[in-house]
């Protein structure tokens, strides 16, 4: 899915001289990427392709100052991101920006289809990872998401979700912990080691809980 | 390739989180399958704690919402629409040079000029046409290229011309229901033609919903025309919360005013419904369904309903109804009998 991981340099090359064709490439290759990314945060899809119809006509007007086809995957996410939870934010009337805080929903999950090709037994273990994915916090699940599915580089991550390398790398191992610590131990173990975790992120669970089990039933 | 000379000490969480590593499981190459199976030929004490790394990040499958390849085809369209509007209104800056602007219009005559040529030796006689259709269950949205937005019901379609809005006039042809959003644009109107009846917009939103023997036509917002084929001298105009329907086979008008965010609610499966009386839901159940209604009292007549509301099939609705009121629903024949629980 994700084997492109980036534009061709001379694709980008001919975007930034005014290139349509070179332009409708990159659209082609990121649209589906953010479109996916966006339906974790609503699924309200009209909102989602608004989002991404205003900030690729701001990425065009604004092409030539971006140095590196590098910086264009961060970029368009970044952009995206941020304009996205504004709209949010201004639907559901929230003064906050909620860009700058953990106060959103993020449904990431794991796929049903995997689910059903995995022999019996390993059903339950994936259940249990399932779970563990929304015991994560909003935050953490955005990392995990682009580290594991878009594959980016902690910097790419850092910069998205606007906070310090390193502060990255611990969130990302952090995660990896909590999902691993459901992976391994026994049911009864395990709820008592992640009830702290769990606790602290049942405050936005329950929001993206509400989400996933929404759009399990809706189509577009 | 660089590698850091620690993997000794790393366990299974450093392996997930380390770049080389996941680079290597999830897109391996030559080089780093070398690499990997060597150190871990050399390391057998570490084969089991890579191999759970490797299982771990081979596990993580998420769930995905991609488009399909006509919905991203639409988005560019209009992407590329937005992004020639842009340097539109970039162009003063370069009028302003002077006799260049010259050669900017000659060059513009010469390319317009050959593009029709070759348009008119090239296109078959009938223009090109664009066509979306529903999915088979389930509702879609699209957008047309004037960035004006269809929500199309299950099975229904909506179809233009591929040269849109060449003659000035915005035209969809539908089949089945749809819900529309439309862009207002001045000089250019905008018709939907269903069948045996027109709609000419204003920039607006609104409901049409066609079958083989009525054609319903719901205003939520703005205003619109309503022109009938077999009815040329009796178009109607349309307010808010106007419900028109069209009976094909006796070729009559019906005009009444009903709660219109009722009549779009299946465009969205969220949509929250705020003080809908029973009453309205009888009309609504009566122009959908072709049932009479009948409801026992006055009092429960009035009473009202907010909420989410799910309309997916008849059952359904009739089972929600009566659940959420605490009514009995009875069916006898094409009536409906709606009375309180004893």
């Amino acid at each position: 899915m994700n084997d492109q991981q980036h534009i061709d340099p001379a694709i980008w090359e001919a975007c930034k001289g005014g290139d349509k064709n070179a332009y409708a490439c990159i659209y082609k290759l990121y649209y589906p990427r953010l479109f996916n990314y966006g339906c974790k945060f609503t699924v309200d899809a009209a909102l989602i392709e608004d989002s991404i119809q205003e900030i690729f006509v701001r990425f065009w007007a604004n092409r030539e100052k971006l140095a590196a086809v590098k910086e264009l995957k961060s970029y368009l996410f970044v952009s995206f991101r941020h304009y996205l939870l504004n709209l949010l934010a201004r639907y559901k009337k929230i003064q906050e920006n909620i860009a700058a805080t953990d106060n959103y929903a993020f449904a990431l999950e794991i796929s049903a289809e995997q689910q059903r090709v995995v022999a019996e037994e390993a059903q339950e273990q994936l259940q249990v990872l399932r779970n563990a994915m929304r015991r994560l916090t909003p935050r953490q699940k955005e990392a995990v998401f682009f580290r594991f599915y878009e594959n980016m580089s902690y910097e790419e991550i850092a910069d998205i979700l606007n906070i310090s390398v390193k502060a990255t790398y611990k969130l990302v191992a952090r995660a990896i912990l909590m999902l691993r610590d459901a992976y391994n131990a026994t049911p009864l173990v395990k709820a008592v080691l992640s009830l702290a975790p769990l606790a602290a992120a049942l405050g936005s669970m329950q929001l993206s809980l509400l989400i996933c089990s929404a759009q399990d039933s809706s189509l577009l | 390739m660089e590698q850091p000379t620690d993997y000794e000490h790393f366990d299974i969480s450093d392996f997930i989180a380390d770049d080389h590593f996941l680079q290597w499981v999830k897109f391996p190459t030559a080089a780093s399958d070398a690499f990997w199976n060597t150190w871990i030929a050399a390391h057998p004490h570490k084969q089991a704690q890579t191999a759970a790394a490797r299982a771990f990040i081979l596990g993580l499958q998420f769930k995905e919402e991609l488009p399909s390849q006509l919905m991203i085809n639409a988005s560019l369209e209009r992407s590329l629409d937005r992004i020639a509007a842009w340097e539109q209104k970039q162009q003063p800056v370069i009028k302003e040079k002077g006799p260049r602007k010259i050669w900017w219009w000659a060059a513009a005559a010469v390319v317009v000029g050959s593009m029709a040529l070759i348009g008119r030796q090239l296109l078959p006689k009938q223009p090109a046409r664009v066509e979306y259709t529903g999915l088979a269950d389930g509702v879609r949205t699209i957008w047309l290229p004037d960035s004006s937005k269809v929500i199309l019901n299950a099975k229904a379609s909506v179809s233009f011309h591929a040269n849109w809005a060449a003659n000035g006039k915005r035209e969809v042809w539908l089949e089945g229901e749809a819900f529309f959003d439309i862009k207002p644009a001045a000089a250019q109107t905008f018709i939907v033609h269903s069948g045996n009846l027109d709609i000419d917009v204003l920039g607006t939103s609104f409901n049409v919903k066609k079958d083989t023997a009525f054609t319903n036509v719901t205003l939520n917002t703005g205003k619109i025309k309503v022109r009938f084929n077999e009815l040329p001298e009796h178009p109607l105009l349309l307010a808010p919360g106007d419900f028109v329907q069209y009976a094909v086979k006796k070729n009559k008008v019906i005009k009444k005013k009903v709660n219109a965010d009722l009549y779009a609610v299946w465009k969205d499966e969220r949509q929250q419904l705020q003080n809908v009386t029973l009453q309205e839901m009888a009309a609504y159940i009566e122009d959908i369904y072709g049932y009479q209604v009948r409801i026992s009292t006055a009092e429960l007549a009035r009473t009202k309903l907010s909420g989410g509301l799910r309309v997916k099939d008849e059952k359904l609705l009739l089972e929600t109804l009566a659940f959420a009121l605490n009514v009995k629903i009875e069916k006898s024949g094409d009536t409906v009998f709606i009375r309180p629980k004893k």
